[in-house]
Formats: structure tokens, sequence, C-alpha cells
């Protein structure tokens, strides 16, 4: 199986049929196919790994279920990222209601880097400033508006056109553009003085 | 969009330069203000440098998911999910024959029961079609249930003088 999956190039609409008939490579082809993309995005919004990678699975196996309305309106790509944004939007606000926004992320490299065994690893001063420069990334998403943010994650992680950010989010095209340009402004705002301390 | 003066900063244009959305001129004219102002060359810098660490952030993240794991699991997951909805479709498919036949074999029962296993009306054992000889008296007793009738005579002759019962 893995290697007619490996072998052979699928397109997305003989996969979308191959899906519909319940072929299984299929479904393992896709999800190999859209896994990392999917986890980016998705953790692009949240900026937590576990949450990613449950929103992931839980992604793929909606598309599984409902492959059979699938009408083909956008691409197999646009369906994914609309299923994705929606159910991470959903996870924050989930969060957000509990917790408002008080959720530390469990992933350990997030906070001061641990002490790892391996010698080929930076260095431990390296290592602090590149937990540093994560949590300053995070800190700036996280006051960015959650559909500014989620635009400016499409935009800059997956590189999606406005059009595709349209469809995906389900939002005018000159919305797109509106509030990919505040995400901007803001983003300047909120790195303004780490661009003077450094300097 | 284009500016006329590259000496004035126009946010819009950085935006659009920034997102590569600009032709050739605008982006020639957007690279000389940028190279003239420090504030816009700054906020090009930091916001690039913000893409990068972005980037980099994610990728952080992507590498330290065992993505092959995960992807057995949704496999699993699914698998689990086709068999349920299999076994409740065939459930259903199987249905259309199982009503039926639930059907008919109650119907069957139904008649069965009330013809064979309910006990039938009770028939005459005999009938009586006349009586010879003189008889002293006669009693006609009808069970009301199983509604048997009972004749009760006695005969007045010497020979046969013991009650007779049909």
């Amino acid at each position: 199986m893995s290697k007619t999956i490996q072998n052979r190039i699928v397109h997305d609409k003989e996969l979308i049929l191959r899906l519909q008939r319940g072929d299984e490579w299929a479904f393992q082809l896709m999800v190999r196919r859209f896994r990392t993309k999917i986890f980016s995005i998705a953790f692009g919004i949240t900026l937590d790994t576990e949450e990613s990678q449950d929103i992931m699975q839980e992604v793929f196996l909606q598309v599984y279920r409902t492959i059979g309305d699938f009408r083909g309106d956008a691409s197999l790509a646009t369906w994914l990222h609309r299923i994705t944004v929606n159910r991470s939007l959903n996870w924050k606000r989930r969060w957000a209601r509990r917790f408002k926004w008080l959720h530390v992320s469990t992933d350990s490299t997030d906070g001061l880097p641990a002490a790892e065994p391996e010698s080929d690893l930076p260095s431990p001063e390296i290592r602090v400033a590149n937990a540093q420069t994560r949590q300053q990334i995070d800190k700036a998403l996280k006051m960015l508006p959650e559909q500014a943010r989620t635009i400016f994650v499409l935009r800059e992680l997956e590189g999606l056109a406005y059009e595709e950010i349209a469809d995906a989010i389900g939002i005018k095209l000159g919305t797109v553009r509106s509030r990919l340009f505040h995400a901007r402004k803001r983003l300047k705002e909120i790195l303004q003085p780490l661009v003077e301390e450094e300097e | 969009m284009t500016h006329p003066d590259s000496n004035v900063c126009d946010e819009i244009l950085l935006d659009r330069y920034l997102d590569g959305d600009v032709d050739a001129g605008e982006r020639v004219q957007m690279e000389a203000h940028i190279a003239a102002c420090r504030q816009c060359r700054r906020q090009v810098a930091s916001l690039e440098a913000f893409s990068q660490n972005l980037n980099d952030r994610v990728q952080h993240a992507v590498d330290s998911v065992d993505f092959v794991a995960l992807e057995k699991q949704v496999l699993n997951k699914a698998l689990r999910q086709y068999r349920s909805r299999g076994g409740l479709s065939r459930f259903v498919a199987s249905l259309k024959y199982i009503i039926p036949a639930t059907v008919t074999a109650g119907l069957l029962l139904f008649f069965t029961y009330s013809n064979y296993v309910l006990k039938p009306p009770p028939v005459p054992s005999a009938i009586i079609n006349s009586f010879t000889g003189s008889m002293s008296s006669v009693m006609i007793f009808e069970t009301p249930e199983t509604r048997q009738t009972i004749l009760w005579y006695t005969e007045e002759t010497d020979v046969e003088s013991e009650p007779n019962a049909v």
C-alpha cells in the first residue's frame, strides 16, 4: 500500500473520488499529504502542540465522515483549511472562555529549555535565546485579534493567496486585505519596543 | 496607489510591498524609499524577521511531532468509524428482511395459537334424535364455559333403572 502511495501521483480530483468510495489508501494518502499543513495552521492559531495534534486528527476524521457531502465547489485543500480554521478557532474560544488565555502550553521547550544529554544540540545560550524568541513570537501573536491573526498565519505560513484565505474563512476579499493590513500594523506596534531594545 | 513622492512614508504601499503585491514600478519606488527612510527600513526588517521567526517557530513545533504515530492513530480511528458505520448500515439493511419475516412469523404464531393451542369449542359427544320408552324425569344441564349439554333422564322400565347421561 505505501509503495503505491509513494510512487504514484494522485491528483486531488481522483483522491476525492477514491475517498468517496471509501478507499483506505486514499485516506492515508490525504493524511500524509496534508498533515503538516493542517498541523501548522492549527499551531499558528492555537500555539499549542498537543491541541494542534488533536485538531489535526479531528480534521481528518471529519473529512472521512463527510467526504460524501463534498460537492467540489472548492478545492480539497481549501476545504481542509476551512475545517482546520473553524476547529482551531473553536478550540481557542473554548479555552478562552474557561481560562481567558491563562493556558500554559505543556511544551517544555516553550519555557527555558530542559537539559538534554545530546552533545550536538546548540549551546545553552543559543537555546535560551531561541526559547526567548519563541516566547516573543507567541506573545506578539496572542496580542493580535483572532481573525487578523488567523489571516496572518494563513498568509505568512501557508502563503495562501487572498482568494484562498477568503474562501477558507468565508469573508470577502477586501476584508482579507484590510485585516492583513491591520494585523501588520498592530505587529509593528507590538514589535517596536523590541526593535528599540535591540538598538 | 503609487505614491508620487518616494520620501513620504506610505503605509499601505509598504504593506503591499511586504506582501509581494506590487508592480515593478512600485517595487523600485519602495526600495528607494526604504533605502532612504530609517523608520520604514526598521519596520520592514522587524516584520521580515518576525515572519522568519514565526516560520522557525512552527517548524520547531512540526519537528517535535511524531507524524507517523499520528497517522496510524488517525487511520485506526477512521477504520473504527468505518466498521461501526458498516455494522450499523448492515443492521439497517438487514431490517428490510427482518421486519417482514417477523411479521410473517407473528401472523403464523397467531393463527397456530388461536387454532391449535387454544382449546377448540366442544363438540357434542352424541346427538340424540329421539327417545324410546317412557321417562319419568328429564334434566338438562349446560355448562357455561365449555357449552356442554348434559341430559339426565330416568326411564320407567325395570330393566334400565340406572340414570344415563349423554
